[in-house]
């Protein structure tokens, strides 16, 4: 019974990482209704890094691609970023024709939860909002993997739901790859060798978050025949590129719009992969601009 | 080590990552100060014919505004969860002059009075309307004195009163000076800009958050 309840525990906590894997969106757009061009967007910077790197990560678990035959795994990738001190403040400038106009150390979205009270000329005052004094930020995702002809694969990563009243805000994300066996040309490689490209998109609320990763690589894996498992060390390297859109609506209820500059970065990815028959567990930290770890587990035959 | 053992470790740190993850404390309480702000408008029309007028004082009510903000949040903000309200900036914009290629040269200021006291609160000198008009929002200089006023106001709307400002405006000079024959006519909007800061406590999802 206790393992049972423990069991039920674990998938909760699952679940609850897939639907509230990041802060309300309607939280945010609070905590942004503050601000509008440049200050916004340093606000929100280590969120578009974070989702960035997380949806770039677990892409893979091995760079074993059959050369034929079906292949169906069903997958669960969970992936987080942990933020650092330099994620937590931006430098910020006064708005609103306060005076003198002034720049100072505020906090990110991700920062301290505390104001920063800017004094001004003749008794005024300018305030920044504080942050959600974040540590990390994870995102699940469910992907399909189906599999193969001619040493190719697919990859689906499909997630869409409306939170209702919960106020999250509507997650929806879709991420469609393929991989291409490279080891199958060259007989006799000790190792596995893999090629692939990925494209996703993730949007979060009305329109509040609408981003876009891209990434292409290669994968080497080894496996390792152990009595009753089979051990992987993989590794990837990639080329990665993540756009991300902001909109919300100011105090004023004006619309406001925030494109982050397009930003493409090099992502080595170290893992372990174990499988038992059907099941397989993997863990992978990630070394890129922002770095980070996941896991995910599969079923699959 | 052995093979088999090499296996059961690696099995076991994938595991134990696992576990570790989905056995942790996923939401944590957090404090977030949300900043809200606001602004006071007032529209004046000038009609005179002497250079030093008096115009009609102009009625704000503070907690109009600012009640309406933090209703407007979800959950609604108390105005009790308040820690900090104080007055941001000013500003003035021209919306109509009588004649736009008649310039004026004005000088004077905005009046406050909140309960008995009243001081200036913003000093305008040598401000040509011709340049005003059409220039949107110009940056008002404000004075120490009238700010206070201001700031005490809104420290009496965190209290629970509903404190009511009066502003008006006085002309010490105008170039040329304004005639029955050629008054002057133009019509202006003052903003008053203010922000409250307050806690909002929120369980968001940190793998890692203490």
């Amino acid at each position: 019974m206790v393992a049972r309840t423990r069991s039920l525990a674990a998938l909760g906590c699952v679940v609850l990482v897939l639907i509230a894997s990041i802060p309300a969106s309607a939280q945010i757009e609070d905590a942004i209704s503050a601000y509008t061009g440049a200050n916004a967007e340093g606000y929100l910077e280590p969120l578009a890094q974070a989702i960035g790197a997380n949806l770039n990560s677990a892409l893979f678990h091995s760079a074993h691609v059959p050369e034929g035959g079906l292949h169906v795994s069903l997958e669960l990738g969970l992936m987080a970023v942990l933020f650092s001190d330099d994620d937590e403040t931006f430098m910020a400038t006064t708005e609103m024709g306060f005076s003198p106009e002034t720049t100072v150390e505020a906090p990110t979205v991700v920062g301290p939860g505390g104001a920063i009270i800017v004094p001004g000329d003749g008794g005024t005052a300018f305030p920044f909002p504080g942050g959600f004094n974040l540590a990390s930020l994870a995102l699940a995702a469910p992907q399909l993997r189906i599999g193969s002809f001619k040493g190719t694969e697919a990859l689906i990563r499909y997630m869409a739901f409306d939170t209702g009243d919960v106020e999250i805000g509507d997650v929806d994300l879709q991420g469609y790859g393929l991989r291409h066996s490279i080891s199958q040309y060259l007989p006799g490689l000790p190792v596995d060798i893999a090629a692939g490209i990925m494209y996703q998109r993730f949007k979060l609320g009305d329109d509040l978050i609408d981003a876009t990763a891209f990434s292409f690589g290669a994968q080497a894996s080894m496996k390792l025949p152990l009595v009753f498992a089979t051990i992987e060390p993989y590794a990837g390297l990639s080329m990665d590129t993540f756009q991300m859109d902001v909109a919300y609506d100011d105090e004023d209820n004006d619309p406001v719009s925030v494109e982050f500059d397009s930003r493409s970065t090099a992502h080595l990815t170290l893992g372990l992969h174990a499988q038992v028959t059907v099941v397989s567990l993997y863990g992978e930290y990630n070394i890129a601009e922002q770095s980070g770890f996941a896991f995910g587990m599969g079923f699959g035959f | 080590m052995n093979n088999k053992m090499r296996g059961i470790i690696a099995l076991l740190i994938v595991l134990g990552l696992a576990a570790g993850i989905t056995g942790c404390k996923l939401l944590h309480e957090k404090v977030v100060d949300i900043v809200l702000r606001n602004y006071a408008e007032m529209d004046f029309e000038t009609r005179e014919d002497s250079a030093d007028y008096v115009g009609t004082p102009q009625i704000v009510d503070v907690a109009d505004g600012i009640d309406e903000a933090l209703a407007g949040f979800d959950p609604p903000l108390e105005r009790s969860a308040i820690t900090d309200a104080r007055l941001l900036s000013a500003s003035y914009e021209v919306t109509w002059l009588e004649d736009p290629e008649h310039d004026w040269e004005i000088s004077g200021g905005v009046w406050i009075q909140y309960g008995l006291a009243e001081s200036i609160i913003i000093d305008y000198s040598e401000q040509s309307l011709y340049d005003a008009l059409g220039a949107g929002e110009i940056s008002a200089e404000l004075n120490q004195s009238g700010v206070n006023l201001f700031n005490a106001a809104l420290d009496d709307f965190r209290s629970g009163l509903d404190p009511v400002l009066f502003f008006w405006v006085e002309g010490d000079s105008c170039a040329p000076l304004p005639t029955p024959a050629d008054s002057l006519k133009f019509d202006w909007t003052g903003r008053f800009y203010m922000y409250v800061v307050s806690p909002i406590t929120l369980e968001v999802p940190d793998l890692y958050g203490e």
